[in-house]
């Protein structure tokens, strides 16, 4: 018996009972819907602080609980699978994977919404042509743009299911890291320069936080993704480790 | 204990392929996991069988230990139950059915010559399919076999061990006032609790049992599974089972069968979360059989 005749299906497919396999595409297409409303939320926010255009942080805030009945019904579709087919293994990991995508995504969105109401707080206290306003938005340009990144990347692995695009977006963890530290050191000048700047810079750190946190749970879909696909959990394991890891048997 | 290859004696020819993914283990030809363990109570090695032409069991080889539980799952015609039946040589009483390799009880081959069947079956006791309780009472179902087997030496012997027999297959208290009433008038999972009573009555040191649920509602099932539990503790327990969840919940290892081959055996754990083969994760997760 060859096993090779035939293209591997991709997790989720291929079951005998056809329904598992329909509802495993509705899962994981709520999920992206999910992924993609969570995007958009970040996308807004990041153009509003670029821009500072209040009305579009505006626009974020009063979305806050869109993505709830996504949730609820994705929370809904993992129970009913579980109860209902009894998934082992590779079902099984990619479900609990899925599940744990579902919070990833709801909390990249609390994160774009935390974003957004100090945006609108800020973008009317401030006076865009300062030059201290411009330089802050440097790094929030620049980390946003990273995490955009980031969850573009989370949202495609978690399609295609690409361990080597997840392991690439897992260790691009370290990126965002360094780069909100480089952030943190750039500001504690504006501070020493001038202590007025304080309550200015606090805001810009909460922000850049955020942003980071967002890195934080995009790079975690890919986590779950490797799991799902691969049965190792790397969860704890540093980017060193992480393709080595991968590679044992 | 070292990862055993277990490469074919008659052909170079891979029997089948192993998964292509980079995560598969890359055997051909060889069980993939640990066959070997231990403290083994039963250890074959290199195990075919032949029903005439057919070759039923292709080189198996695996070890059960002492006090664990090993299923054995795959898809019906895969030779599962076959090699149960080599372990306390059932398939002896199989016209043209020939069985090779070296099969070890306690490190004593049970296919030797000198080996006497009967004594045998009473070390490695079986449970089948269907409940088949002797058409005698309830107490002589159990007392049967130590009498038979000269294992008692007074009446009173023989009552302790029913009554220890009944308890450890969690049958006493429902029979309890109801000994000389027909094992056949029990209900199916109270037949299925009489005949493992009536196997542990002799004290054996394997009980192999044979899709013991499969005949058995979800109430009488749940009884067997925690019974098999607890009987891991005295015995060491083989068994076939269609139910990937009854493997789950009962096994401490699992072996999976496939076209009379041993394709993957390991942690019952690893088996249902991350199997290595692709043939053992495709059967478990539905994808054929």
């Amino acid at each position: 018996m060859s096993n090779t005749d035939k293209p591997t299906p991709r997790l989720g497919q291929g079951h005998t009972v056809h329904r598992y396999d329909q509802g495993i595409k509705q899962l994981r297409s709520i999920i992206l819907d999910l992924g993609n409303n969570a995007r958009k939320e970040l996308k807004l926010v990041s153009e509003a602080l670029i821009q500072c255009d209040s009305n579009k942080a505006h626009e974020v805030v009063t979305q806050v609980n869109s993505l709830r009945n996504l949730i609820l019904q994705a929370d809904e579709d993992c129970m009913e699978l579980i109860a209902m087919h009894n998934p082992m293994a590779g079902d099984l990991r990619l479900i609990m994977a899925l599940s744990k995508c579902i919070c990833e995504f709801e909390r990249i969105s609390n994160q774009a919404n935390k974003i957004a109401k100090i945006a609108v707080k800020s973008i009317k206290a401030s006076q865009p042509s300062q030059g201290n306003s411009k330089a802050l938005s440097y790094d929030v340009s620049r980390i946003s743009e990273l995490a955009m990144h980031m969850l573009d990347l989370s949202l495609q692995i978690l399609e295609n299911e690409s361990v080597e695009l997840a392991v690439d977006l897992v260790q691009s963890d370290d990126a965002i890291d360094e780069l909100f530290a480089a952030a943190i050191r750039h500001l504690s000048t504006y501070i020493m320069e001038d202590p007025r700047n304080i309550g200015q810079v606090i805001e810009t750190v909460l922000v850049l936080k955020a942003f980071e946190k967002i890195g934080d749970h995009a790079a975690n879909v890919g986590e779950r993704v490797i799991f799902a696909v691969t049965g190792k959990d790397v969860s704890f394991l540093n980017s060193e480790q992480l393709g080595q890891g991968l590679l044992d048997p | 204990m070292e990862q055993t290859m277990n490469m074919s004696k008659t052909t170079a020819e891979p029997a089948f392929d192993v998964n292509s993914s980079a995560l598969a283990d890359r055997r051909v030809d060889g069980t993939v996991g640990k066959i070997r363990v231990d403290n083994p109570r039963m250890s074959t090695t290199d195990v075919d069988v032949y029903y005439g032409d057919k070759h039923a069991i292709q080189n198996v080889s695996l070890d059960i230990g002492q006090n664990e539980v090993v299923a054995m799952i795959g898809p019906s015609g895969c030779g599962k139950s076959t090699f149960l039946r080599c372990l306390n040589r059932m398939n002896d009483t199989v016209a043209g059915c020939k069985v090779t390799g070296t099969l070890l009880l306690d490190k004593e081959d049970i296919y030797d010559p000198k080996i006497d069947v009967v004594p045998l079956r009473v070390r490695v006791g079986m449970v089948f399919q269907k409940p088949n309780p002797f058409p005698k009472s309830i107490y002589e179902n159990v007392a049967y076999g130590p009498r038979i087997h000269g294992l008692i030496t007074s009446n009173a012997d023989l009552d302790e061990i029913v009554e220890t027999s009944l308890k450890k297959a969690g049958l006493w208290e429902e029979v309890k006032d109801r000994m000389d009433q027909p094992g056949t008038g029990l209900s199916g999972g109270q037949q299925q609790r009489l005949c493992i009573a009536r196997t542990i009555a002799v004290s054996p040191e394997v009980i192999l049992m044979d899709e013991p649920c499969s005949a058995l509602d979800p109430i009488a099932t749940a009884k067997i599974e925690e019974l098999i539990d607890e009987l891991r503790e005295q015995f060491t327990i083989a068994i076939v089972t269609h139910s990937m969840q009854q493997a789950a919940r009962v096994s401490q290892r699992t072996a999976y069968f496939h076209l009379g081959k041993l394709v993957e055996v390991g942690e019952t754990n690893q088996i249902f979360t991350a199997p290595k083969h692709k043939l053992t994760e495709d059967y478990i997760t539905g994808r054929f059989g």
